[in-house]
């Protein structure tokens, strides 16, 4: 009777051991995929919380036919800064062959709120582009990094070229 | 048997208080995640209306005082003597009469620089003479005509699709708020000399923009 006792006992400590253990490793296990279902879920939800839109009067875009330069304006509508470099601009499907950018009001940050002023120069465009003419738009750039992800924007519009 | 069936109670004892265990993480982190994307799903998109735009091109921007005479009572107030604009504007005096400051009251709007004189402020015994400077405004009217609160720092003022300028450094408020509530019509008095268009004055808030033609 003693000795089924004793067996017994060693037979609970056991499987409490086993059990225990078990429970350990897979309670583990599985906080380790809701850290990376989680941190995937705030990677969703930063890319959401970024974004960029055209600025200013879609009907009137600046082309120079002088210097060939078509100027843009883009507004950060995110909750995020945006990289101001590198990016991607083309009109209808071209690339400029140059491109200068600055933020405004002011700084280096393209701060929620802010504008970034593009001047696109493409020589091409002399014969191509006139006054009045409905082009397509279309830019793609990164925010900074949110919760250790960067995320592409992109925006396309419709404009209509203004010679002042 | 007793041994046999505490062991497999406390089995499926532990089972279950694994199984909680995940429950409860994962309710817990679909809770944040749900609340992250309520908080951020809270914000409206902004819309607004710009109800009249007017560019005046010659409007009495600033007014000098050349001389400012003497024998003046306060009460009068200064008028353009000369050209068909519309300026006005109040005034004060110091201790011997003459005009100290001009406050515009209504800019006008000229082909030339008017001639400024006073009229009802006493029998002055030196005519006081000023000198005018013309330059742009625009005035509007911008209705927001969504639910949310805009601030200012969020608008974007163009004029012919350029001159990007930001809302509060044209806009000049009586009251120190910068918050451009649901209903509310915010009247621009845009004093600008570099403002290069004439055709259309456009307000940009996050991805909205609303162009209307300057009269």
């Amino acid at each position: 009777m003693a000795d089924g006792g004793a067996s017994s006992m060693i037979m609970l400590i056991t499987a409490l051991l086993i059990s225990g253990g078990a429970s350990a490793v897979l309670i583990g296990q599985w906080s380790e995929v809701l850290s990376v279902a989680q941190l995937e879920d705030r990677a969703s939800l930063g890319e959401s919380q970024v974004g960029v839109a055209i600025a200013g009067d879609p009907a009137m875009v600046a082309y120079d036919t002088t210097l060939n330069t078509i100027t843009l304006y883009f507004v950060n509508t995110g909750e995020h800064a945006l990289e101001t470099s590198p990016y991607e601009i083309r009109i209808n499907g071209d690339a400029p062959t140059s491109s200068s950018a600055s933020v405004l009001p002011s700084g280096t940050s393209w701060e929620p709120g802010y504008l970034l002023e593009v001047t696109l120069t493409n020589a091409s465009w002399s014969t191509t582009l006139s006054d009045g003419d409905d082009v397509a738009v279309f830019f793609i750039g990164i925010s900074e990094s949110v919760n250790s992800h960067t995320h592409s924007v992109t925006t396309n519009a419709e404009v209509r070229l203004h010679v002042a | 048997m007793g041994a046999s069936v505490g062991v497999g109670g406390l089995i499926i004892g532990v089972s279950m208080l694994v199984v909680f265990s995940m429950a409860y993480q994962s309710i817990a982190m679909q809770i944040d995640s749900g609340l992250d994307r309520i908080e951020h799903a809270e914000q409206p998109t902004a819309t607004f209306r710009i109800d009249d735009a007017t560019l005046w091109e010659g409007a009495v921007v600033a007014v000098t005082i050349s001389n400012g005479g003497a024998g003046y009572t306060p009460g009068g107030t200064v008028v353009a003597s000369s050209g068909t604009g519309g300026f006005s504007g109040t005034y004060t005096v110091n201790g011997t009469g003459a005009i100290s400051s001009v406050v515009i009251t209504s800019h006008g709007n000229y082909s030339a620089s008017p001639t400024l004189t006073v009229t009802g402020g006493g029998t002055p015994t030196t005519n006081a003479t000023f000198s005018v400077t013309l330059g742009k405004v625009i005035y509007a009217n911008l209705t927001n005509t969504g639910s949310g609160a805009v601030h200012h720092d969020q608008m974007w003022l163009f004029v012919d699709g350029q001159n990007a300028t930001g809302f509060s450094t044209a806009y000049s408020s009586s009251i120190s708020s910068e918050r451009w509530y649901s209903g509310e019509t915010l009247a621009l008095q845009w004093f600008n000399a570099s403002v290069s268009g004439t055709e259309r004055l456009a307000l940009t808030v996050g991805s909205t923009t609303v162009a209307h033609i300057l009269g």
